[in-house]
């Protein structure tokens, strides 16, 4: 019935018909030309090797080696026992002026290890004449060791996956416009080994199973319990 | 052409006509960087360049491949570079209250900036580090790290913001180093420039 009324419409409205019909074509004509139709491309980062230099918007850097030690280049130590994971990396400034955010280029996932072993390093530091931050000065490439925390009784990872994180410059943002970096990308995996650097005597952390000990033996202590008052 | 397509003809074009306008106007309108831009106060090596809030006069530009310079625990410490280390000497004065010179920056002919190096390592000349007093000259070092091949033409920078300063005055003095004065500088430049003890003279 509605199908008759349509017919109807037609005959009466051919004009107006027609221009919906075109206009619809027109869109989709547009669609289709930007890439509206084209299949969302699968979603797997690129996976270059230890070594490799990788360019960002930012930085152009050159991941070379991960290791996991007691204390990092510079000298700092954690009371608490805690190990630090150092990923050292030539890093280049892209930027127009100084800056001291190349930590914001990559990005840890260690599942399983807890500490401040995540996200962005907890600090950089310079490896030439190695001293605490880096305010790396365009285009002067320097070797810097980007640092994480892994807790004292974590297991040492033997492999990390460091994702490389892309920023892009935005002359005005939407809410001052100021200028800025934002919408961090990742753009690239980098599979790295990790080196134990840490001394043979204070080894019981470096042996997984010591390590993991505390936290199952803390989570078995209640179902003994719950099972004694049944 | 009748009377109504010419009438809608002309709808067009002034659709068109707005349109590319806010865009001209768009493109075109400063943005928040530039309204809340530094007032820049120009000058040279030698004379006192007076800014709002403080002046800086620039005496004199060393050069060297290497730093020796005082660390809190322990002997002194040496800093190498991949480019040069430009010591500039100068003297200070707050011009109202006391402040501090937060910011300081090398821009060099094609734009970029260095910032001054002030975190690495403890010198008590360092202008950047302490606080200076209404109407009390306070001389010092500013440390930056180029490369050499920048350096002809450069500009240091000065404010009491860090980072970027708005809405004030930011000191803009040419250090007056052409292409040869950087290379026979480079030629003399010192190895182990010493950042402790006296004002190096």
């Amino acid at each position: 019935m509605k199908l008759l009324y349509a017919l109807d419409d037609l005959r009466r409205r051919p004009r107006a018909w027609a221009m919906s019909c075109a206009a619809a074509a027109l869109v989709a004509l547009v669609t289709w030309a930007l890439g509206g139709f084209e299949a969302v491309p699968a979603a797997t980062l690129p996976r270059p090797s230890a070594g490799s230099v990788i360019t960002t918007n930012q930085w152009t850097l050159r991941p070379l080696r991960a290791w996991v030690g007691e204390s990092s280049p510079a000298g700092r130590k954690r009371s608490d026992g805690s190990k630090v994971l150092i990923l050292e990396v030539d890093v280049t400034s892209r930027m127009p002026a100084t800056s001291n955010l190349a930590g914001n280029a990559f990005h840890l996932s260690l599942p399983g290890v807890t500490g401040q072993s995540q996200g962005e390093p907890k600090l950089l530091e310079l490896l030439r004449d190695p001293s605490i931050g880096a305010d790396l000065h365009p285009g002067m490439t320097e070797r810097i060791a980007a640092v994480w925390e892994v807790a004292p009784t974590a297991p040492i990872p033997t492999a990390v996956d460091v994702t490389v994180v892309n920023w892009t410059f935005k002359r005005q943002d939407s809410l001052m416009g100021s200028s800025g970096w934002f919408n961090p990308t990742p753009i690239a995996v980098v599979p790295m080994p990790i080196e134990n650097r840490i001394a043979p005597e204070s080894a019981p952390a470096a042996t997984p199973a010591p390590a993991a000990a505390p936290p199952v033996a803390l989570r078995a202590l209640p179902r003994p319990r719950a099972e004694v008052r049944r | 052409m009748t009377r109504i397509w010419r009438r809608r003809l002309a709808d067009a074009v002034l659709i068109v006509l707005s349109a590319a306008a806010l865009l001209a106007m768009h493109r075109t309108t400063p943005g928040f960087d530039e309204k809340t831009a530094a007032f820049p106060v120009k000058g040279s090596l030698g004379e006192t360049v007076n800014g709002r809030s403080f002046s800086l006069r620039l005496d004199r530009v060393d050069l060297a491949t290497s730093l020796t310079a005082p660390v809190l625990l322990g002997p002194p410490k040496t800093y190498t570079t991949s480019g040069v280390w430009v010591i500039v000497h100068g003297a200070i004065t707050s011009n109202v209250q006391p402040m501090l010179l937060r910011y300081a920056g090398l821009r060099t002919r094609d734009g970029l900036i260095y910032t001054a190096v002030d975190d690495r390592f403890h010198s008590r000349w360092l202008l950047t580090q302490d606080e200076n007093y209404a109407g009390i000259s306070r001389r010092g070092i500013l440390v930056f790290e180029v490369p050499p091949d920048r350096l002809a033409g450069a500009v240091l920078l000065a404010g009491e913001r860090s980072f970027r300063v708005r809405l004030d005055s930011r000191l803009e003095i040419a250090l007056g180093l052409d292409e040869s004065a950087v290379r026979a500088r480079m030629a003399s430049a010192q190895a182990g420039y010493r950042l402790d003890g006296a004002l190096p003279q």
